[in-house]
């Protein structure tokens, strides 16, 4: 088993159409090929985390990298892993027209992403933490308090 | 009139013809072709039935007569045929023919249909103008643009170059190009151009390599050289075109900047500090060469986050949770953690990283400064402090005990001699000197027996002196020092003061206790929730200030009697430091002062702390 991340920026803004379209498309062969993981996507930008056997895992990431609709593929980690963090694809992103989205298999909402797998080492989870900021930006509902948030006068 | 016997044959002539009879020049025989121009028109007069001849043509037919001599008119223009858009081209030619007596008796038409060739030669020549243009513009842009323009043939001989190329070189223009540009190339540049050259001319590939090229000053100038072949398959190209740019400024930046980086490397590499950098989006992409020393990993092994990996497990979720707040709002990060040696132990460091906006975007740098000795001394000299005051403060209390104890008997002794004196004689004639050193020396033991205590006493009062302090600018000040472990923590400190705002106290006592029970809650937190911290003051219904401080921390066993609380040295959760001197201070302090400490605590939940400063004052 291996784990790899990658980032990348799309061609071409993706369409919802685009987005269910690779939803489905991934969701089918990554189930046959057995590749967990999840994927961001906002704006442009494209991250990546996937996990499978060594082969299959290598085998994809060359296609992906291959692919013509994104550019600027840059691997961030491509490790052995003891057992997998995820167990199921999903991806998450902002539809422009969410309400036909929620109820789908695999899709979640950014700020709705599970908290990382506990058996993620911390560094790797921080590594998808940073990723996923790095795709959505900081959240505007939960912004991080600043400079000397602790002290709260009554 | 009869035909002539060849009229079958001129029938089927692929050209126009017509006989023009007579002065008059009527239509004789016309056939198929030339029909088509004119019609039936036999027997009626040309000028009469022009059809579609040009007007040119009918207008000189009678001078053609008149001359007897043959003309020819090339590429007339037709009007089109009925029915069609395009113009027809005729080639006409007029000859005039005798009768049997040699009498000039018309003119014979030939017209010879060239639609197709005066078509083509109109093409040809829009083409010849389309091409002069192109090869104008090519000219302009090959010679404005800011760089030399070259063909080389299938010898390696230059055999163009744009007037750029003279005006850098500073050659004439009538200098023999083949033979002067290879000595304008740098003498150690010189052989390798012209093997890559070749090597490429046999391949029939193109090429691409820098050299230095002789400017006409004299100076050698870097330029990048280009060139493709030109190929009409299957033949092998004979020529290739090329582009030569000078490139000499940015060599020299790229140079600079490499031996600047290499520069800054060898210095982040030489120092025995761990120094990184990391993307905008927090991703290490640098790790100097001690940490790859410090913490025996490879920087693969290390890797975009692997940092915190090497820190104390239990810190490494809120390292992690610090520096995705520093990423998110570009605030810099701060901290004080343990780092993991090659060797497995763990050594205290500070740990700080900054944005930065370098040349090509915003990073971040930062460094882990290893203050294990630091933290160490630290200790050290606080529980030598702490020791030291108590140990002052020991001794005071046992001079002024002693001198007030001393005091006693002191004063039992001066009554019991008054006494003797009063009772007893002495049969001595020293009897009065004696008598008098005695007094002289009791009244020198209790002069410096109250001297003493009275030292004792205003010199605390000169340690301790008291003034009413503003409670709230305290406890921020205090808590300000513990800034780093509040961040750290995430602690929440609410602050609930005005009930009794102002104390009356020692400042360096009230800053100590207050450090010590805030620096307490802020240490023992519980693993599973974030600390929070309420610190209250109010007053009891009998006038008496309470200070309060309440966190959920871990809790304490109070009546666990192997971890008494209030002893020195006694430490109630060994796994975290301390010296267990805190508490014992805190007591200390407040009962010197005439007050008094509570505490109560429930394991896993939390603890109380309730300072009364003062002793109640019984009711009248």
């Amino acid at each position: 088993m291996k784990h790899i991340l990658y980032m990348s920026r799309a061609v071409h803004p993706l369409t919802d159409e685009d987005l269910q379209q690779l939803l489905d498309q991934s969701r089918r062969d990554n189930a046959r090929h057995g590749i967990t993981g999840v994927l961001f996507y906002s704006h442009g930008n494209i991250a990546q985390l996937f996990e499978g056997e060594q082969a299959i895992a290598d085998e994809l990431f060359m296609r992906i990298a291959r692919d013509g609709r994104h550019t600027h593929v840059i691997k961030h980690i491509d490790k052995p892993i003891a057992a997998r963090s995820f167990n199921e694809w999903s991806m998450a992103f902002h539809p422009l027209e969410p309400s036909g989205f929620t109820a789908l298999q695999g899709f979640v909402l950014p700020h709705h992403v599970p908290p990382m797998p506990t058996s993620l080492t911390i560094a790797d989870a921080l590594l998808v933490e940073l990723v996923r900021l790095a795709v959505f930006g900081p959240d505007p509902s939960t912004p991080y308090q600043q400079a000397f948030p602790a002290l709260i006068r009554s | 009139m009869p035909h002539p016997p060849f009229a079958q044959l001129l029938r089927q002539l692929s050209a126009g013809v017509a006989t023009l009879e007579g002065s008059e020049l009527r239509y004789g025989f016309v056939n198929e072709q030339l029909r088509a121009l004119v019609g039936q028109v036999e027997g009626q007069r040309v000028a009469d039935r022009p059809g579609r001849l040009p007007q040119s043509l009918a207008l000189i037919l009678p001078q053609v007569y008149a001359n007897g001599m043959p003309y020819v008119a090339k590429a007339c223009v037709c009007a089109p045929q009925p029915g069609e858009q395009a113009t027809q081209c005729f080639d006409f030619a007029l000859d005039p023919y005798h009768d049997e007596h040699g009498n000039l008796s018309g003119l014979l038409l030939l017209a010879v249909d060239v639609s197709e060739q005066e078509h083509a030669r109109q093409q040809a020549h829009e083409l010849a103008t389309k091409t002069r243009q192109l090869d104008a513009r090519l000219r302009v842009l090959t010679e404005t643009a800011p760089l030399i323009t070259y063909t080389m043939d299938a010898q390696g001989r230059y055999t163009y170059a744009s007037p750029q190329w003279y005006r850098f070189t500073g050659q004439n223009p009538v200098a023999d190009l083949a033979a002067v540009w290879p000595l304008l190339i740098h003498p150690d540049d010189r052989l390798r151009v012209l093997y890559e050259a070749e090597n490429a001319r046999r391949l029939g590939t193109g090429w691409n390599y820098e050299y230095r090229l002789r400017r006409f000053d004299g100076e050698y100038r870097w330029m990048l050289s280009r060139a493709l072949p030109e190929v009409h398959p299957p033949d092998s190209p004979i020529y290739w075109h090329g582009a030569l740019t000078e490139i000499h400024l940015q060599r020299e930046l790229s140079e600079a900047r490499r031996r600047g980086e290499a520069e800054v490397r060898f210095l982040a590499d030489s120092i025995p500090e761990l120094i990184w950098t990391a993307t905008a989006e927090g991703l290490i992409d640098y790790y100097n060469q001690y940490t790859t020393e410090y913490s025996g990993l490879t920087k693969e092994e290390l890797g975009p986050t692997g940092w915190v990996g090497l820190l104390y497990p239990e810190e490494q979720t809120e390292a992690a949770r610090q520096w995705v707040r520093s990423i998110a709002s570009g605030s810099p990060f701060e901290g004080e953690y343990h780092l993991r040696r090659h060797d497995g132990t763990y050594r205290w460091h500070v740990i700080r990283a900054q944005r930065l906006a370098d040349g090509s975007g915003l990073r971040w740098f930062g460094t882990c400064t290893d203050v294990e000795n630091q933290y160490r001394l630290r200790q050290v000299l606080q529980t030598q402090y702490d020791e030291l005051a108590r140990a002052h403060h020991d001794l005071d209390t046992f001079v002024y005990a002693a001198s007030h104890d001393l005091r006693q008997p002191s004063l039992n002794l001066r009554g019991l001699f008054e006494e003797l004196r009063r009772t007893a004689t002495f049969a001595d004639p020293e009897q009065d000197l004696l008598l008098g050193m005695f007094d002289q020396a009791l009244g020198q033991l209790d002069t410096t027996l109250q001297d003493l205590a009275a030292t004792v006493r205003t010199q605390r009062q000169q340690q301790e002196p008291t003034e009413a302090i503003d409670l709230e600018l305290l406890v921020e000040e205090v808590l300000l020092g513990l800034h780093a472990k509040v961040v750290q923590r995430h602690a929440q400190v609410e602050v609930q003061l005005s009930q009794a705002p102002v104390l009356v106290y020692s400042r360096a006592n009230l800053r100590s206790v207050l450090h010590n029970l805030l620096s307490n809650a802020l240490k023992f937190v519980h693993p599973e929730r974030l600390p929070r911290v309420v610190v209250r003051s109010y007053l009891t219904p009998d006038e008496q200030p309470v200070l309060q401080v309440q966190d959920n921390g871990l809790g304490m066993a109070l009546d666990n009697p192997e971890h008494p609380i209030f002893r020195l040295f006694a430490r109630q959760h060994t796994h975290i430091d301390g010296t267990g001197v805190g508490l014992y201070l805190v007591q200390r302090i407040i009962s010197s002062q005439g007050g008094r400490l509570e505490v109560s605590s429930t394991v896993g939940q939390g603890t109380t702390f309730t300072v009364y400063w003062t002793q109640a004052i019984p009711r009248a």
